[in-house]
């Protein structure tokens, strides 16, 4: 108990705890991570894909103005929005039954371990505080345990928003690389063609 | 819009929460209010901000000119971002958290200060279970209304704001929005009251799953918990009723996944016809490439605003519900006289007469009376002891004499007054008591006596009472004294007391008290023999000056009283003295004998 006892974090502990606690929630609440992670992964890349897809519809509005091109961003648009909202339906109500007894599953965890360990520890008054603390910090701010539950879709989020960003930001460069190789032989800028109209 | 159930409208409830708030931590609304403007501007600038870009590239101004205007919004962009990040941060975490901390401090005051017979009514236990619900955590809707105000109103503001930059299209693009946002809001209404109908339910599973999880970890419970295979019964138990909660969880899940269905189809609809009107338009030259991509975001955010004011409103009304719960649970109003009363009885009206007239009482949900028609008058200063069999209704009698029920018919009146007419709390300072379960208090034992703090403690009065009550040797044996804390589970250089030690410091506290009237409930029952015997030998001492009522199974304690009452089929089968009641030969005579021979030496012992 160092790392509580002196306030310090000790990273190593730290991870240690983290991937008990995986494991504690995995156990008990089967398919809670997986399906938060793939919501979250769904609630970032939607978003992200649509803005890659509509610059593509804006390209072609700014320069071809090729209307079974434009139809045909515009349909893989509004169906990939569609089937992934769909898709984050299905996985969100598997995840409110999950969560709807989440927190009383937590606390039954401690009824368990508190059955279970030696009449010595159960009468310690530490013992009690112990629990009372860990209790008290669930039940006002979602601390302990249940944090990693929050924290976990939060983090693919952000994960994946990092690295999605990333590869729009590098292919937009990529683009407009080969974009100025093709102009400079064959072709005007797409806003050149627009402002020259 | 009232909530019929509980009659709190939700203008009540949103501004008790406001008020809760402001008195708790004024910034917070502030905050809360910075916060929605914001939430329109922010995302305004967003959509604005490539306009603004595609536009300067169409004018094609100088590149100092582009960096300055271009530059000048990124920069608003991310102030308007940091301040958003900001304000969002402390109203999101001050909310939640004072309101748990407000509706638990409430609802333990509530607890303390209701009527004792509300407390124990199974009514009252399904309100607090709804109330507890309602404040678990700092996620709860109940507790989070004025983010929920705030959002609301952000999504108001948007409406309008993006709704004029929609309008100078085509204004019949606006209504189709609406339209499609209130078909989102009739397959999300149905599911919200399919979630309110199941309420009631789910809030008596849940307080099950409660009631395992909490009662398989307290102290008390642990031997037992050890010693019989309690703990697979148990872990079973949760298990199934944990499922029984899931499966009606998952019927509300379901109309909830049906009402995100709907939004998604409107979605596809929506985008679809936006992106062919306003390419079409563009095509045709009505608008430039800037202002399609600001009516197409508009369209898009539009929707947004229209859905975040339906979802908002639906969360307000499910908070509103939930305050509904709170309040009721802490309105339950008082049945006793809690405002100015009759004058407590002073001087040579001390010790009081108490009179009981027709008295009946019935617990909640009882079919039959436990108490029928009891009629007595207990004198000044008179000893009175109550015997019977289990069940006969002995603590119920105790318990209506003081003042903790209310009979439904009859009277209790002491000093000649109906006891109803007194001041509730004033009344109570009339009885000192020991009941049968005897709760200590995690403080000292001069602090477990006294029932009150250290500096209002006198300490001379309890080394007084813990010597009349014969537990003063044991607390001078502890390491410090009357200074010894009590309660192991909080304190851990506390001293756990015996059955019989904690019945003696209830007496010592009692007498600590001092009140007119004594009332002890099976005050001798962990008491050893010898310790039983003292206390016998010194009631007359300590119930001097006192009118005292006096439970107990072993009829021979009570010869020390001047009169029994014998409790039988619910009501007073016989009254008298000792002596009386045994030449009546009746059953006190009965079951004095049947004690009173194994008490007798064995050849004594007659047959039956």
């Amino acid at each position: 108990m160092s790392g509580g006892d002196t306030g310090r974090i000790d990273l190593r502990r730290a991870w240690a705890n983290t991937l008990r606690a995986i494991g504690i929630i995995r156990g008990r609440y089967p398919g809670d991570l997986e399906l938060s992670g793939l919501s979250s992964l769904i609630q970032t890349a939607q978003p992200l894909s649509v803005l890659y897809l509509s610059a593509r519809i804006l390209d072609e509005l700014a320069g071809g103005r090729d209307v079974r091109t434009i139809v045909t961003y515009v349909s893989i648009t509004v169906t990939l929005t569609f089937f992934l909202s769909v898709l984050r339906s299905v996985i969100e109500r598997r995840l409110a039954v999950i969560r709807s007894t989440f927190l009383q599953k937590m606390y039954f965890l401690h009824s368990e371990k508190y059955m279970a360990m030696d009449y010595s520890h159960v009468d310690k008054s530490r013992t009690n505080e112990m629990l009372a603390d860990i209790e008290a910090k669930i039940n006002g701010n979602s601390l302990g345990i249940p944090n990693v539950h929050y924290i976990f879709p939060r983090l693919v989020q952000r994960f994946v928003g990092v690295i999605v960003s990333g590869l729009l930001l590098v292919g937009m460069f990529r683009v407009e690389g080969s974009y100025r190789g093709c102009c400079q032989k064959d072709r005007r800028s797409p806003t050149h063609e627009l402002r020259s109209r | 819009m009232k909530n019929s159930a509980a009659g709190y409208s939700l203008g009540s409830n949103i501004m008790y929460s406001l008020r809760m708030h402001w008195r708790a931590k004024r910034s917070t609304l502030v905050f809360c209010a910075v916060d929605t403007a914001l939430t329109v501007l922010l995302p305004f600038v967003r959509i604005l901000l490539p306009k603004i870009v595609i536009d300067e590239l169409m004018a094609g101004t100088t590149p100092s000119h582009f960096t300055a205007v271009v530059g000048g919004a990124a920069v608003a962009l991310i102030v308007l971002n940091w301040a958003k990040g900001y304000t969002d941060f402390i109203a999101t975490h001050s909310v939640g958290t004072i309101a748990i901390v407000e509706a638990f401090a409430r609802t333990a005051e509530k607890r303390m200060d209701m009527d004792y017979e509300a407390l124990e009514d199974p009514k009252t236990k399904s309100l607090e279970e709804k109330a507890l619900r309602a404040s678990e955590s700092n996620h709860t809707p109940a507790h989070n209304t004025p983010r929920t105000l705030t959002r609301l109103v952000s999504n108001v503001l948007g409406f309008a704001l993006y709704g004029t930059v929609i309008a100078t299209i085509h204004p019949v693009i606006l209504v189709l929005l609406i339209v499609s946002a209130l078909v989102n809001w009739l397959s999300l209404s149905r599911a919200r009251r399919y979630e309110r109908e199941t309420t009631d339910e789910r809030s008596k599973i849940y307080s099950k799953l409660r009631y395992i999880q909490e009662s398989t970890k307290t102290p008390e419970r642990a031997k037992d918990v050890r010693l019989y295979p309690v703990a697979q019964w148990m872990k079973g138990l949760f298990s199934s009723i944990a499922q029984r909660y899931e499966a009606i969880q998952d019927k509300v899940a379901t109309r909830h996944m049906v009402a995100q269905l709907v939004d998604a189809a409107m979605i596809l609809i929506r985008d679809a016809g936006a992106y062919a009107y306003l390419t079409y338009l563009l095509l045709q030259g009505e608008i430039g490439l800037g202002d399609f991509v600001l009516v197409f975001s508009a369209i898009g955010a539009f929707a947004g605003w229209v859905s975040g004011i339906i979802l908002e409103s639906s969360e307000m009304l499910r908070a509103s519900a939930e305050l509904s719960d709170i309040r009721t649970f802490l309105d339950i109003p008082s049945e006793a006289n809690m405002g100015p009363g009759a004058l407590l009885p002073t001087g040579n009206m001390l010790p009081p007469a108490i009179s009981l007239r027709n008295v009946s009482y019935t617990y909640p949900k009882a079919d039959a009376p436990t108490l029928r028609k009891i009629d007595i008058d207990i004198k000044p200063g008179e000893r009175i002891a109550i015997v019977g069999e289990n069940g006969a209704g002995k603590t119920t009698l105790v318990k209506l004499i003081c003042g903790l029920y209310r009979p439904q018919e009859g009277s209790v009146s002491l000093a000649g007054i109906d006891a109803r007419d007194y001041n509730r709390d004033e009344y109570f300072t009339l009885f000192s008591t020991v009941f049968q379960d005897i709760h200590l208090l995690s403080t000292t034992i001069a602090g477990n006596v006294s029932q009150a703090p250290l500096e209002a403690t006198d300490l001379e009065r309890v080394v007084e009472c813990l010597k009349a009550a014969g537990l003063y040797e044991r607390v001078q044996t502890m390491p410090r004294a009357e200074n010894t804390m009590l309660v192991r589970q909080i304190n851990d250089d506390a001293v756990e007391l015996s059955g019989g030690e904690k019945q003696k410091l209830a007496l010592a506290r009692a007498l600590y008290k001092d009140a007119p009237i004594i009332i002890l409930d099976e005050p001798t029952a962990a008491l050893d023999p010898i310790a039983e015997s003292e206390v016998y030998k010194k009631y007359a001492e300590l119930t001097r000056g006192k009118t005292s009522v006096y439970i107990s199974h072993r009829l021979a304690s009570t010869r020390f009283c001047d009169r029994i009452l014998f409790l039988d089929n619910h009501t007073i089968a016989e009254i008298g003295t000792h002596d009386e009641l045994m030449s009546l030969g009746g059953k006190y005579a009965r079951m004095f004998e049947v004690q009173a021979q194994y008490y007798k030496r064995a050849g004594e012992v007659e047959p039956e």
